[in-house]
């Protein structure tokens, strides 16, 4: 089914079948991924709103803007018409917004992005490239709080995620340096739960590389190796999603994970196997929730 | 216009030596890519810091100190501001940081530029050589300013536009970042946007683009394929920490190659990481090099 991101393709395995509606369905190659999710057994026949009726659209509600299909997408959740929400063509914008304005997204809102690390054959996750712009310690606890049970739920052990800032050392003049810290004893004092572990303030190349860190001075026995990467702020993790995908060729996907409902938002260009990926892990997230 | 390392390469390597002020290079790896750097003609180096610490790592990589000038300074402070003096008076063409905090490095850079009456607005500027795309690509600034406003922001740019010359960039294509997602708060005012677009007027030194958003810019028309050679010269970074994050995924992306240096009007100063080692650092010399030989060019003409 995908070749990419195992652990969510082992999480999918035993899902039954959820119900998707696609707000503004115009995008052939997601008509495509839903049909091979569909033949998967993982999504009934899909309900979709926009324009014009495509073939393969079986269930076709007809809606000119975009804004309108956002809501109308939302009353057939509201309704129990369908469990997850998928957007199509539309601005990525006014699909967010209509949702913020519907009052669907809060504090613990949180858009999380899956990598697939070629090299290490494995999917690592980095938040927040999209709802909290320049968060607060409070946000980022509440992220953490919607994240970590759905990582556990996914990798089936402990997490180990890296808070980065520009500098390993805590610096009161560099925000990031200083929430990096908090959350990092927060983990060591079971805050966050015993399955999550935070390790920072960690600068990106400590991260990323044991031998870096090792030549920082900075004792990280998960460096090259975490599995969730907390972003100072939606800038910094904006850009690192972005230039990871176009020119790292990092296969990128995500899901915006929310307290009522979970969206996937349409990160396109996706390929048709990432596309399948993606609305996979957003079926895996709902379910997940719905525990 | 100099499209690759390579080709940097070449121009160091047609250069006379290039004195060098290395900022404590009390460490292994530093000592080996000045050892190498030296053995191959591309610096002549005057060592400043702990002289038995020097001694240490000159001895563990095998580097005979006999010929090579060496400054005994202690205080870290001191050892950065006695680097940047020499290069101010042209004592030295060059300076390079070495296995030291970059916080001094920049405090004299500071200090120095203070006291010549300059613009103190330092910034980083890095190059990535990316495989696949036909330009080299600056990245500013990736190491020194925190939330840069408008002000800083021009400076930062005035900086980068004060290098690219040097490698044949005449009118450097330039964009500003701004994610998606900060103009999606923007246009719905959930949040306002804080830093405003700086690029408005280019007077000719460089092109602005149009499309703030990277992903636009890569993909163009066709949505679907990304086309790395309209990649812009110049990314204004929109603070410290994506500038510094970004710079570095180098150690994540292979197709990459950076290098770093701080230009300033009395030379380069080259900030290698406390974490690369000797192959990387010896890159960032080489860059310097190539960036003086371009000076003394210029000069000439």
């Amino acid at each position: 089914m995908i070749n990419l991101y195992p652990e969510i393709r082992r999480r999918a395995e035993r899902l039954k079948p959820q119900r998707c509606v696609v707000s503004y369905a115009t995008d052939e190659a997601l008509l495509k991924a839903l049909t091979i999710v569909k033949k998967k057994g993982l999504v009934t026949e899909p309900i979709f709103i926009g324009p014009r009726k495509l073939p393969g659209m079986h269930d076709f509600r007809q809606s000119t803007s975009m804004y309108a299909s956002a809501q109308m997408a939302h009353e057939c959740c509201i309704r129990q018409e369908a469990d997850l929400i998928i957007q199509g063509h539309e601005k990525r914008q006014q699909f967010i917004a209509s949702h913020l304005e519907g009052g669907f997204l809060d504090q613990k809102s949180v858009y999380l992005a899956a990598f697939y690390d070629h090299n290490r054959k494995q999917t690592f996750f980095a938040i927040d490239p999209l709802v909290a712009v320049t968060p607060t310690l409070e946000n980022r606890i509440k992220q953490l709080e919607t994240v970590t049970p759905f990582l556990k739920h996914i990798f089936r052990r402990k997490i180990y995620a890296a808070a980065l800032a520009p500098i390993e050392t805590v610096n009161p003049k560099l925000p990031a340096t200083v929430t990096a810290a908090i959350l990092a004893q927060m983990s060591v004092r079971h805050q966050f739960g015993k399955f999550l572990q935070v390790t920072g303030p960690l600068d990106i190349d400590c991260a990323l590389s044991k031998v870096a860190a090792q030549r920082k001075g900075v004792e990280s026995k998960k460096s090259g190796n975490f599995d969730l990467y907390i972003l100072p702020d939606t800038n910094s993790s904006y850009f690192f999603s972005t230039f990871l995908k176009y020119i790292g060729k990092v296969p990128t996907i995500g899901v915006l994970l929310a307290a009522d409902r979970h969206l996937l938002l349409n990160s396109a260009p996706l390929t048709i196997s990432e596309r399948v990926a993606e609305i996979t892990l957003g079926l895996v997230a709902y379910n997940f929730s719905r525990k | 216009m100099i499209s690759s390392l390579s080709e940097i390469e070449e121009l160091a390597k047609a250069a006379d030596p290039v004195t060098t002020a290395i900022i404590a290079p009390e460490d292994h790896e530093f000592m080996l890519a000045v050892k190498d750097a030296r053995q191959r003609s591309f610096i002549e180096p005057v060592l400043i810091g702990r002289r038995t610490v020097i001694e240490k790592a000159a001895d563990k990589a095998n580097y005979d100190l006999d010929t090579t000038r060496i400054i005994e300074v202690t205080d870290r402070q001191k050892i950065a501001n006695t680097a940047m003096e020499m290069l101010s008076s042209g004592e030295v063409e060059m300076v390079s940081k070495g296995q030291i905090s970059t916080s001094y490095v920049y405090r004299a850079i500071i200090a120095r530029m203070k006291a010549r009456q300059e613009e103190a607005v330092i910034s980083v500027q890095t190059f990535w050589d990316i495989k696949g795309c036909d330009h080299l690509v600056l990245l500013t600034d990736t190491g020194t300013n925190i939330s840069p406003d408008e002000n800083e922001k021009r400076a930062i740019l005035n900086n980068a536009l004060q290098v690219m010359p040097l490698l044949g960039y005449t009118c450097p294509k330039v964009m500003e970042l701004v994610s998606d997602s900060a103009n999606l708060k923007d246009k719905y005012k959930h949040f306002k946007l804080a830093k405003t677009p700086v690029i408005k007027d280019s007077k000719g030194t460089y092109q602005r683009l149009e499309a703030q958003v990277l992903k636009k810019v890569l993909l163009g028309e066709d949505s679907n394929s990304v086309n790395l050679n309209s990649l812009p010269h110049i990314m204004l970074m929109p603070d410290l920490n994506t500038g510094n994050m970004i710079a570095k995924l180098d150690f994540f992306i292979k197709d990459i190659v950076r290098v770093s240096c701080c230009y300033t009007s009395m030379g380069p100063v080259i900030v290698p990481s406390r974490s690369d080692l000797a192959e990387a650092i010896m890159r960032e010399i080489i860059f310097g090099v190539a960036l003086v030989a371009q000076r003394r060019r210029l000069n000439n003409d």
